[in-house]
């Protein structure tokens, strides 16, 4: 196996791992924290099992997306295995979608009939989301690591789902210590329903990113801007190496970047020299684009 | 975007005001095609009211100076904002094309 293979396969291994362990966290807090749903009466309690529920959902189907993508790796679809890692970030951000619906129904419910939390059932809730916050904070970390290294969507939604859950359970912890310890103020009975909307924020604004990324991505869209002024720049450099430039086409399949350039030579100039100065320029380019895949084609057609 | 033409002596000025960006960029590569297909080698372009430049209109400009070279001309810019001129700086386009802060100095150079 080609080193660069060997790297990828591992860096695969390593996704899987990381997605299978998140679904087993996320499975391992689901009966209690539902426990503590019907001993506390707590909407941002219920908010917060409705998002775990969720992230499990989303754990599991990353994870069997990653093991599609490593395992079916034939000649069938060249580039389509990658576009799985963005299908799947869909279906991740519907699953948040119908958390949100669920939440607003519930938090509607909540202000036009306040009811008052129980407190045995808040202080369990308590105890377990803390808990969740420590292994949240985590793989936060973790997993932004790995987005960093191997440039995956998958990962890049996961990191992000846990700021995010991380940043709600905190919100959650000070819900709830406010609703139990000022309990006997008037109006407290509201907070419960305000902590489960700033929880519905959280999800709301994961699910925007998520889906506009994706779909871009689905779609073809071209690189981000930032890499454009890379292979520009790397273009610059080579400036009098070639003759015309025609044009450039770039797009995203999974972790990977593709990137096409046309360029035509001087008539004067022999094959070797032409396939010389292509290898130049493509290396140069891998080199500052991590995950990127360049094609150079000499033509003397302009792209349209 | 707007583009304003005109001509001086030997120069052909572009005047760009509005944005360049992958919706505009089009219009410009046209423009800048059929004026060196029209036999223009000296073209100086001002971006005095260029207000932003995306990657796409480095391309045209890129597109342009090489269509040049091969006929002995050039492309000189003239009276760039400092945050486009930033852009250039970042592609590494500093190097490719010469820059002047007044539009006559830029027509000056060559002379």
């Amino acid at each position: 196996m080609h080193p660069s293979e060997l790297i990828e396969t591992n860096l695969y291994r390593e996704k899987e791992r990381t997605l299978f362990y998140g679904f087993i966290w996320s499975a391992v807090f689901l009966l209690p924290k539902t426990v503590a749903v019907v001993l506390s009466n707590s909407v941002v309690l219920l908010a917060d099992l409705l998002k775990s529920i969720s992230k499990c959902i989303a754990s599991l189907a990353s994870w069997l997306s990653i093991r599609r993508v490593a395992k079916g790796k034939d000649f069938s679809y060249n580039f389509g295995y990658g576009k799985l890692e963005n299908l799947t970030s869909l279906v991740l951000a519907g699953v948040l979608i119908i958390s949100l619906l669920v939440i607003g129904y519930e938090v509607y419910h909540r202000f036009l009939h306040p009811e008052h939390i129980h407190d045995f059932g808040v202080w369990f809730g308590l105890l377990i989301v803390a808990a969740k916050f420590v292994i949240d904070v985590y793989f936060w970390h973790h997993d932004r690591h790995l987005a960093k290294i191997d440039n995956s969507p998958i990962m890049v939604s996961h990191w992000k789902f846990y700021r995010a859950d991380a940043i709600a359970n905190g919100v959650v912890i000070l819900s709830l210590i406010i609703s139990v310890v000022f309990k006997n103020i008037s109006g407290i009975k509201y907070v419960d329903p305000i902590g489960s909307i700033i929880i519905a924020g959280f999800l709301l604004s994961s699910a925007y990113g998520i889906v506009s990324k994706s779909l871009y991505d689905l779609l073809d869209g071209t690189l981000e801007e930032s890499l454009q002024l890379v292979i520009l720049r790397e273009l610059a450099a080579f400036f009098d190496d070639y003759k015309e430039f025609h044009g450039i086409r770039s797009r995203r399949s999974g972790s990977h970047l593709f990137i096409d350039i046309f360029l035509e030579f001087d008539n004067e100039k022999k094959m070797g020299e032409i396939y010389q100065t292509i290898e130049k320029i493509r290396r140069r380019i891998e080199k500052s684009i991590p995950g990127s895949n360049v094609t150079i084609t000499p033509t003397r057609i302009p792209f349209v | 975007m707007e583009i304003k033409e005109n001509k001086k002596d030997a120069v052909l000025l572009l005047e760009l005001k509005g944005r360049l960006d992958a919706s505009t960029s089009p219009k410009f590569q046209k423009k800048i095609l059929s004026v060196i297909e029209g036999g223009e080698k000296n073209l100086v372009i001002d971006f005095s009211d260029l207000d932003y430049i995306s990657s796409a209109g480095l391309r045209v400009l890129l597109l342009g100076a090489k269509k040049l070279q091969s006929v002995d001309g050039k492309i000189v810019l003239a009276c760039l904002a400092d945050h486009v001129k930033e852009v250039f700086d970042i592609a590494g386009f500093s190097v490719i094309f010469p820059f002047y802060d007044a539009t006559e100095d830029a027509i000056k150079s060559f002379e």
